[in-house]
C-alpha cells in the first residue's frame, strides 16, 4: 500500500472515527493529558527547589571549586585561614563567607526569613560577581530616603561603615527598601537595625536566594550575628591543576570537623537529603499516569472491539496485516501526541501551583531558600513527552494487538471478545493472585541504599494485581447483581447489570482505573490520618514541658536562632518554674548525609520528661544512663544509618571524632533526617558552645493552672532588649499539625487528580457501552420503554461501576496504605506509624466518588434517550 | 617617587567603595594632614603612621642572577585608612585600614612581565603594618628591618623573591621643611623619603627554579592625607641610579588641562649621600618615542631626554621593554605602567650609565575616564 | 369505531424531501390481519413506523385506538406503544444478555405493571404459546433462528397488545421455519382476534392475510 492510500485509509477509517466519537476522543485525550500534568508539574517542582539551591549555591560560591564547611553546626572558627592563606602562592584564591537565616522585621510588622550573606568585600573580584541597582543604569532619586527626609548625610554610606549592607533587588523592591533604608533583624533574642547602603541587581551574587538577601562586608555580618571569629565556610578557588593537591593540604592541616568539599558537593547532598521526599511525589504523579494508561487502553479496546467486523471487512477486502495494525497505531500516536501535548502546556501553567505547594515543606525541612516561579529544563519536556508517548504505546499495545489478530471472516461476526474474556478471567485471576503474592514477599526486602526500591514496586505489582482480579469479580458478581437489583430498581437494574456483565471487557477496565482512583485515594488517606494520628499522640505523650521557650529568631523560623545558656538560670529563678531543660541542636554531617546533632539536659529531661523509646524502656530509665559518651537517637536516624541499641556513632567535632554509644532510639516526627542527642554538658565541653536553641520549661504542679501568669512572668524577666518567645504545649502542638497538614497539602491535591481521571475513565467507558448499546436501547424504545428508563439504566451502570470501583479501591487501598505505612515512608523517612483508618473521611469520599461516578453517567445517559429506535433497527 | 602610587591606592580604595556602593564623601575619622615642619627621626618613620590616611612602601630594584639572567623587580605595600573604621568592633574583620600590595618582576632577559597583586584587611593578621617596628606585610609578602638590613619577601606562582638590602647611604627627604608639595593647597602634601642606593642579594625563585642574585635596589616611603587634587589627571616618575653613585628622582603631576603642576619637584643626590631639591624649573624632561598598550590602548612614553643644569646631568632613558604595565583590578582598580629603565648619557661631565624605575599613571583611557 | 385509522399522512426525510410516505389513507378494524406488499423502499418500514410512534409526520392523522397519534408528546407516546403495540422484526432484536424469560418478561418489567409472580405466569404462559417453554433460561445465543423468532412473538404478546407490528416476520427464516412462524401468527389472528400488520415480501405471508395492501413509492397502490 502506498503511503498516500494509507494516509486516505487512515483518514476515512480512522480520524473519521474520532471525530464521529468526539466526547470520548477528548475524554481519552484529557486522561492522559492530566497524567501527563501533575507528573511535568511535579518535577517540575522537584527540580526547580533543587535548582533554586542550585543556583543559589552557585551565585554565592561564584567561580569557587573548593569549600571548607564545618561538619557540625553552621559555623566554624575563622582562624583556619590562616593555614590557607599561605596557599595563595601557588595560586589559591580564597574568600570567608558567612551565609546565615535571619529574621527580617518587615515595616508591616510581619516578620519573614531572609538570608545574611557576608563576604569579604575585599576578596578577590572572582568570588563575587554582582552589580548594584545603579549600574543598571536605575538612578537612584537622590537624597530621598526611607523616612522621607531629603537628607544626603543619611544615604552617604559605604559597605564599609559599620552596620551597613547591600540588599536584593527583589527584596528591597517588595519592602520598598532603598540606599539609605533602615531593615530590622531578629538574630536570635535580638533585634539589629542596618543602615542599607545600596541595592543590589539581579546579577551574580545579588541572585542568590532569588534576590531576597542581605549582604554585608564580614565584619558586619559577624557584628551582626555576635559570632565573631566564626563563617560559614571558606570558598577557595584553585587552579585546576591544583585542586586535588589543595585538598590534599587542606586536610592534613585544617582541623578534623572541617569538611573539604566543592559545590557541587552540596548540591549532591542537598539531592540525596531531598530525594525521598522527591520520589514519593513523583510516586504519586504515577498513579495519575496509570489511570491515563488505563483510559487510554480502554479507548482502544473499545475502539477495536466495536470495530472488529469492520475491520474484519477491510481485512477481507485484502488490507494487509500491518496495515490495520500501523493505523492503529497511528491512532494511538495521535491520542498520545495530543494528550501529552496539552499535557505538556497545562503542566507547565500548573507548575507553579506546586511549587507553591512544595517549597514550604522543602524550606521546613531542607533548606530555607526562596523558590517563586518555577524554572523548568529542557529535558523535564522531553521526559514528560516520553513518558506521556511512552506509556500511551504500552497501553496501547493490547488493542493493537488484538486488531491485527482479527480475521477476515470476522466481518461477520459480533462480540466474540467477550467469551474470550469470560475465559480468560480464570488465568488473569490467578496472574492477578500470583502477582499479589510477588507483592507480598517484595514487601518483606530491605531498602536499596535507602530509597524504597521494592515498596514501590510491591505497590505496582499490587494495582496491577488487583486490576487482574477485576474481570473475575465482575463476571461473578454482575449475574447475582442482575437477580437481585430487579427488586429494588426495576427492569432498569438486570438491564444495568446484564449490559455490563455481556461488555465484561469494556466493563472492568473502567472499574479497574476507577479502582485504582479510589485506591489511591483510600491508601493516601489512610496514611496521612495514621500519620497525624501518630504525630498527635507523640506529641501528647513525649512533650511533657508547659511552656516551650526560643529566641524571637527561632519562633520565626530560623533554626540556629539561639539563647544564652545562662537564660537557663534566668528562667528556673521564676517562681512557679520546677525545672527547666535546655537543648540545643545543629546541623550534622554524617557520612555525607545531613542529620541534626543535639545536645539536652538529660538529669532534667529524666525527671520531667517522657520520652517514647523503641525499647519500650522508660524515659527516666534510658535518660539516667545518657552520661558520658551515649546517645540517644531519633528512629530515622536509626532507619538511616542501620544503627541498633548499643552501637556506636561517630561524631566530628573540635576535638576529632568521638564515638557515642546508642543507648536508645527514640520516636521522632520532627525531621526525617533524623538527630543525635548527647548530654549537654559533655555537648558544651566538646564544642565550646553554651547556647540552646529552646529550653522546656515544667512548671510546679500548682502553678500549672496559672500558665499564663508564669509565662508573662518569664517574659518580663527578659523584657530588656530580649526578644524570646513562649508557646504552651497546646500552641506547640496547633503548630506542628498546621506544617504537617501544609505538608500534605499536596498530596490531597494530587490524589484529586487521580480520581478525576479515574471518574473520566467511567465516563469513557459509559460512553462506549451506551454507543454500543445503541441496538440495545433502541429495541427498548419499540418494547415501550420510556427515554427516563434509558437514562435510567445508563445511571445504574454507572452506580455499579462506582461501587465495584469503590469496593475494590477499599481493598487496593487498604493493601497500598499498608505499603505505604509500613514499607516505602518506613524505609524513606524511618518513620513508626501507627495504623489507623479514617473512617469518616473514606465513608464520605467513597459516597462522593459514587455521586460523582453516577454524575458522570449523566451525558452518557442523556446520549442514550436520544437513541432513535427505527434507524438503529433497521441497521442490521 | 611613588607618589603616583599613593594616588593609585587613594584610587583604589575609592574604586572599591565605589565599585560597590556610594562613594564615602563625609569622612567619620579626621587624618593628620602633611604639613610643613615634619621633623623625620629613623628608623621610627620607616614605622606605619597609622594618623596619615595613606602610605606605602615601595620598592623597585635591578638583579642579575648568577647565571647572567636580569630582572626587575617592584614590590610595594599600601596602607589606606577606612574613612568609617569600626569602633568597638567585635568581629577581626572590622575595618581600619585596607592593605594592598603590588609585586611585579620584568625579566628582561626574557622579556616578560608579571605581577600580582593582594588586598586584605588586618584580620588574622593577614596584613598588617606595625607602628612600632618597621614590619609591614600582606599574607606572606613582606618588607621588615632586621638590624641594619631590610628584608623583603614576596611570591606569586611564577616568581619568588627572597631580599636582602643594605642602604648603602642615609634616607633621603624630599621636599621642603619636611614635606613634599603635590599641589598648592595647604595639605596636599605628603611626607615622602627615600634610601636610593640598597644594595641587594637573595634569591628569584622563576618557575620553579631558585637561583642567587645580586643588584641594586631603592625604596620609597611616602605618607599624606587626600594630598592629590581634582584636576590632577596622572603623574610620571623617575627613579634613576647612576654608576656614578648619584641619583636622581623627579615627579610630574600632569594636569587635565595639559599642563604640568608647578609643585612637580624632583631631588638629586649625590655620591656622598648629599641632597638637593629640583623646583619644576631646574630640570627638563621630554619624551622621545612611545609605546601603545596593546590592552589598556593607553599611549605610554618609552623614551626621555632628561636634562637638569642644577644637578649638572644629561642623559637618555629608556625602558628595558615595553610591556610593564599593571592592570591591578582587584586591589586599586587602577592601571599604570611601572618599569625598569635604562641610561646613558653625562653625569657632571663624565659619561654615565645606569638603571632605573619609571612609573606612568593617568594614560590608559579607563584611568582618565575615571578622575 | 376502527383500531386504527390513517388520514392523509404524508412523511418526508432530510432537507432533500425524499417522500417516504405520500398522502397515506389507511383503516384497520380491530381484528384484521394486513399484509403490507411493495418493493424496498417503498415504505412500508416507514409506514409501521408512523403508525408505531417511532416516527412524525408532517401531514395528516393518525388515531389508534380512538387517541389520534399526531402531537401527543413523546413520553404518551411511548406509553400508548408500551401498553397497546406489540413488535416482531425481521432480525428478532432479542437482546442477549438476557434470558429467553427474561427478553419475554420485558415488556411487563418496562411498563411496571404487576407482579413478579405474575409476570412469570404471563411469560410462561406466552412461551406455552409459542413451544418453548423448556427454553425459558436458555440466551437468544443458543437458540435456532425459528426458535428467537418464537421468542420474540412471545414478547410481542405477553402485554396484550390491541395490535402487534411485524417487519417481514420471516425474511430471515428458512422455509420451514419461516411456515411454522406465520402458522402461529395466523393461528394468533384467528382463535385470539390478535389484530396484525405485517410488512413482507414473501407471498405466503401474504396468503395468511384478511387484506394485501400493496405500496409503492410511498403510495397505497391497493
Amino acid at each position: 500500500m502506498s503511503p498516500a492510500a494509507f494516509i486516505d485509509l487512515f483518514k476515512r477509517f480512522v480520524l473519521r472515527d474520532l471525530a464521529h466519537n468526539k466526547m470520548r476522543s477528548l475524554l481519552t485525550v484529557a486522561g492522559i493529558a492530566l497524567g501527563v500534568s501533575v507528573f511535568l508539574a511535579i518535577s517540575i517542582a522537584n527540580s526547580t527547589a533543587l535548582s533554586r539551591f542550585g543556583d543559589t549555591v552557585t551565585k554565592v560560591s561564584g567561580k569557587a571549586n573548593l569549600e571548607v564547611a564545618p561538619a557540625v553546626g553552621t559555623v566554624f572558627d575563622e582562624s583556619v585561614i590562616r593555614d590557607i592563606a599561605p596557599l595563595t602562592s601557588i595560586g589559591v584564591k580564597y574568600s570567608p563567607i558567612i551565609d546565615e537565616n535571619v529574621i527580617l522585621l518587615r515595616r508591616d510588622s510581619e516578620t519573614e526569613m531572609v538570608q545574611l550573606v557576608g563576604i569579604d568585600m575585599l576578596a578577590d573580584p572572582d568570588f563575587k560577581t554582582y552589580q548594584n541597582e545603579e549600574a543598571d543604569a536605575k538612578a537612584e532619586p537622590v537624597g530621598v530616603t526611607d523616612d522621607g527626609v531629603a537628607g544626603k548625610a543619611a544615604s552617604d554610606v559605604s559597605v564599609f561603615s559599620p552596620a551597613t549592607c547591600l540588599v536584593g533587588a527583589n527584596l528591597a523592591q517588595r519592602l520598598d527598601v532603598r540606599k539609605g533604608s533602615e531593615v530590622k533583624l531578629y538574630v536570635d533574642d535580638r533585634l539589629v537595625s542596618l543602615t542599607v547602603a545600596d541595592v543590589m541587581g539581579g546579577g551574580g551574587l545579588g541572585g542568590a536566594y532569588s534576590g531576597n538577601l542581605i549582604i554585608a562586608d564580614i565584619a558586619c555580618a559577624q557584628e551582626v550575628l555576635q559570632n565573631g571569629g566564626k563563617v560559614s565556610r571558606i570558598d577557595l578557588i584553585c587552579p585546576p591543576d591544583a585542586s586535588a593537591q589543595v585538598e590534599t593540604k587542606l586536610r592534613a592541616s585544617l582541623p578534623p570537623d572541617l569538611r573539604i568539599t566543592s559545590p557541587e558537593g552540596r548540591m549532591e547532598q542537598a539531592h540525596k537529603m531531598t530525594r525521598s521526599f522527591e520520589y514519593n511525589l513523583l510516586a504519586l504523579t504515577f498513579i495519575a499516569l496509570m489511570v491515563g494508561m488505563f483510559l487510554i487502553y480502554n479507548t482502544m479496546t473499545i475502539t477495536v472491539l466495536r470495530r472488529r467486523p469492520e475491520i474484519g471487512t477491510l481485512r477481507a477486502l485484502g488490507v494487509a496485516k500491518t496495515i490495520v495494525m500501523r493505523m492503529f497505531l497511528l491512532e494511538a500516536l495521535l491520542l498520545g501526541l495530543l494528550g501529552t501535548t496539552s499535557g505538556i502546556l497545562v503542566g507547565r501553567l500548573m507548575a507553579d501551583g506546586a511549587l507553591k505547594a512544595v517549597s514550604k515543606t522543602f524550606q521546613q525541612f531542607y533548606f530555607k531558600i526562596p523558590m517563586e516561579s518555577a524554572d523548568p529544563r529542557p529535558e523535564q519536556y522531553l521526559l514528560a513527552f516520553a513518558v506521556g508517548m511512552g506509556l500511551t504505546m504500552i497501553a496501547a499495545w493490547p488493542p493493537l494487538l488484538e486488531a491485527s489478530s482479527v480475521s477476515p471472516a470476522e466481518a461477520t461476526r459480533r462480540n466474540s471478545q467477550e467469551s474470550r474474556l469470560r475465559r480468560w478471567q480464570w488465568p488473569f485471576l490467578l496472574i492477578g493472585a500470583a502477582l499479589l503474592g510477588l507483592a507480598y514477599v517484595l514487601s518483606l526486602q530491605p531498602a536499596i541504599s535507602g530509597f524504597p526500591v521494592f515498596g514501590y514496586l510491591a505497590a505496582l505489582l499490587s494495582i496491577i494485581g488487583c486490576a487482574s482480579i477485576v474481570p473475575f469479580l465482575l463476571a461473578h458478581a454482575l449475574p447475582v447483581l442482575s437477580r437481585y437489583l430487579p427488586t429494588l430498581f426495576g427492569v432498569e437494574g438486570r438491564l444495568a447489570a446484564t449490559t455490563l456483565n455481556g461488555t465484561l471487557s469494556r466493563t472492568s477496565v473502567a472499574a479497574a482505573s476507577l479502582m485504582i482512583g479510589i485506591a489511591m485515594m483510600v491508601s493516601l488517606a489512610i496514611m496521612i490520618s495514621s500519620f497525624r494520628k501518630t504525630v498527635t499522640l507523640w506529641i501528647d505523650q513525649s512533650f511533657q514541658a508547659d511552656l516551650w521557650m526560643q529566641s524571637k529568631a527561632k519562633a520565626m523560623g530560623n533554626k540556629s536562632g539561639r539563647l544564652q545558656g545562662a537564660v537557663i538560670d534566668e528562667v528556673r529563678k521564676v517562681p512557679g518554674v520546677a525545672a527547666a531543660e535546655g537543648f540545643v541542636e545543629r546541623r550534622l554531617d554524617i557520612g555525607g548525609q545531613q542529620a541534626f546533632l543535639a545536645a539536652a539536659d538529660f538529669d532534667v529531661l529524666a525527671e520531667h520528661g517522657n520520652q517514647l523509646f523503641l525499647s519500650g524502656r522508660s524515659n527516666k530509665e534510658v535518660c539516667k544512663q545518657l552520661v558520658g559518651y551515649r546517645a540517644m537517637i531519633s528512629e530515622p536516624f536509626a532507619v538511616r544509618k542501620n544503627l541498633k541499641r548499643g552501637d556506636s556513632v561517630t561524631v566530628a567535632t573540635p576535638q576529632g571524632d568521638k564515638s557515642f554509644v546508642v543507648e536508645d532510639i527514640y520516636y521522632d516526627y520532627a525531621s526525617d533526617l533524623g538527630y543525635v542527642i548527647i548530654p549537654r554538658d559533655l555537648y558544651k565541653k566538646l564544642y565550646g558552645d553554651d547556647s540552646v536553641t529552646s529550653i522546656a520549661i515544667y512548671l510546679e504542679p500548682d502553678s500549672v493552672p496559672r500558665l499564663d501568669e508564669v509565662r508573662k512572668a518569664i517574659l518580663d524577666r527578659f523584657k530588656a532588649g530580649r526578644h524570646i518567645s513562649i508557646a504552651s504545649t497546646l500552641e506547640l502542638r496547633s503548630e506542628a499539625i498546621r506544617i504537617f497538614d501544609r505538608t500534605f497539602a499536596i498530596t490531597y491535591a494530587l490524589h484529586t487528580i487521580a480520581v478525576t481521571v479515574a471518574l473520566l475513565s467511567v465516563m469513557n467507558a459509559l460512553f462506549a457501552l451506551t454507543l454500543e448499546s445503541k441496538r440495545e436501547f433502541a429495541i427498548l424504545r419499540y418494547l415501550g420503554a420510556r427515554k427516563a428508563q434509558l437514562s435510567r439504566v445508563v445511571l445504574l451502570q454507572a452506580a455499579i461501576l462506582g461501587t465495584v470501583g469503590n469496593i475494590g479501591g477499599l481493598g487496593l487501598g487498604y493493601v497500598l496504605s499498608l505499603l505505604l505505612i509500613y514499607v516505602i515512608n518506613k524505609q524513606s523517612f524511618g518513620w513508626s506509624v501507627q495504623y489507623s483508618i479514617p473512617v469518616d473521611f473514606i465513608v464520605e469520599s467513597g459516597i462522593l466518588v459514587l455521586v460523582t461516578a453516577i454524575a458522570s453517567g449523566i451525558p452518557p445517559a442523556r446520549l442514550a434517550a436520544r437513541t432513535l429506535a427505527p434507524s438503529v433497527v433497521r441497521d442490521e | 617617587m611613588k607618589y603616583k602610587s599613593s594616588y593609585a591606592a587613594c584610587l583604589a580604595a575609592i574604586a572599591i567603595v565605589a565599585n560597590v556602593a556610594s562613594p564615602v564623601a563625609a569622612a567619620n575619622k579626621q587624618y593628620r594632614k602633611a604639613l610643613p615642619g615634619y621633623v623625620y627621626h629613623f628608623p621610627q618613620d620607616h614605622f606605619s603612621h597609622d594618623e596619615f590616611k595613606t602610605e606605602w612602601w615601595y620598592y623597585t630594584g635591578h638583579l642579575e642572577s648568577k647565571d647572567g639572567k636580569r630582572y626587575g623587580y617592584e614590590l610595594t605595600f599600601f596602607r589606606t585608612g577606612a574613612d568609617n573604621p569600626a569602633i568597638d568592633k567585635k568581629s577581626a574583620w572590622g575595618l581600619d585600614n585596607f592593605y594592598l600590595a603590588h609585586f611585579a618582576v620584568s625579566d628582561l632577559s626574557g622579556k616578560k612581565f608579571y605581577f600580582y597583586e593582594k588586598l586584605n584587611r588586618a584580620a588574622l593578621g593577614l596584613a598588617g603594618a606595625s607602628q612600632s617596628a618597621y614590619r609591614v606585610h600582606n599574607e606572606n609578602w613582606s618588607a621588615m628591618q632586621l638590624g641594619d638590613k631590610y628584608v623583603l619577601k614576596a611570591d606569586g606562582p611564577d616568581f619568588a623573591i627572597d631580599l636582602l638590602l643594605t642602604d648603602l647611604k642615609h634616607p633621603v627627604v624630599h621636599g621642603k621643611d619636611g614635606v613634599s608639595q603635590k599641589a598648592n593647597c595647604v595639605g596636599c602634601a605628603s611626607h615622602y623619603y627615600s634610601m636610593t642606593r640598597l644594595e641587594t642579594r637573595g634569591l628569584i625563585t622563576d618557575h620553579g627554579k631558585t637561583s642567587e642574585v645580586r643588584g641594586l635596589s631603592w625604596m620609597d616611603h611616602e605618607f599624606g592625607s587626600n594630598q592629590l587634587t581634582e584636576e590632577q589627571s596622572g603623574w610620571d616618575w623617575f627613579s634613576l641610579q647612576l654608576d656614578d653613585n648619584r641619583e636622581f628622582m623627579a615627579y610630574l603631576l600632569r594636569r587635565a588641562d595639559g599642563t604640568v603642576e608647578k609643585q612637580s619637584s624632583g631631588t638629586i643626590v649625590e655620591a656622598d649621600g648629599s641632597a638637593r631639591h629640583l623646583g619644576l624649573g631646574d630640570f627638563v624632561v621630554t619624551p622621545t618615542k612611545y609605546w601603545v598598550s596593546p590592552k589598556s590602548k593607553g599611549k605610554y612614553p618609552m623614551g626621555w631626554k632628561l636634562s637638569s643644569k642644577v644637578a649638572d646631568l644629561d642623559v637618555t632613558v629608556e625602558s628595558e621593554m615595553p610591556d610593564q604595565e599593571l592592570n591591578t583590578k582587584r586591589s586599586t582598580g587602577v592601571t599604570y605602567w611601572e618599569g625598569a629603565v635604562r641610561l646613558s648619557g653625562k653625569s657632571k661631565g663624565k659619561a654615565v650609565k645606569g638603571a632605573g624605575y619609571v612609573e606612568m599613571t593617568g594614560y590608559a583611557q579607563k584611568f582618565a575616564s575615571k578622575i | 369505531m376502527p383500531l386504527l385509522q390513517l388520514v392523509g399522512v404524508s412523511k418526508t426525510y432530510g432537507e432533500h424531501d425524499v417522500h417516504a410516505l405520500k398522502q397515506v389513507d389507511l383503516t384497520v378494524e380491530d381484528g384484521q390481519l394486513v399484509a403490507l406488499m411493495g418493493a424496498s423502499g417503498c415504505g412500508k418500514s416507514t409506514l409501521l413506523n408512523v403508525i408505531a410512534g417511532l416516527d412524525d409526520i408532517q401531514e395528516g392523522d393518525i388515531a389508534f385506538d380512538g387517541i389520534s397519534l399526531k402531537g401527543l408528546s413523546d413520553e404518551k407516546i411511548t406509553a400508548v406503544r408500551g401498553e397497546k403495540i406489540g413488535f416482531i422484526f425481521q432480525f428478532f432484536n432479542l437482546l442477549s444478555t438476557l434470558t429467553v424469560l427474561e427478553n419475554v418478561t420485558l415488556p411487563l418489567e418496562l411498563l411496571g405493571r404487576q407482579s413478579h409472580k405474575q409476570r412469570m405466569a404471563a411469560a410462561r404462559e406466552m412461551l406455552h404459546l409459542v413451544g418453548l417453554e423448556d427454553r425459558d433460561q436458555f440466551f437468544p445465543a443458543q437458540l435456532s433462528g425459528g426458535q428467537m423468532q418464537r421468542v420474540a412473538i412471545a414478547r410481542a404478546l405477553i402485554h396484550k397488545p390491541k395490535l402487534v407490528i411485524a417487519d417481514e416476520p420471516t425474511g430471515n427464516l428458512d422455509s420451514d421455519n419461516g411456515a411454522m412462524v406465520l402458522a402461529l401468527l395466523s393461528k394468533l389472528n384467528k382463535e385470539l382476534g390478535q389484530t396484525l400488520i405485517m410488512a413482507t415480501h414473501s407471498a405466503e405471508a401474504a396468503a395468511i392475510a384478511d387484506r394485501v395492501i400493496q405500496m409503492k413509492d410511498g403510495r397505497i397502490v391497493t
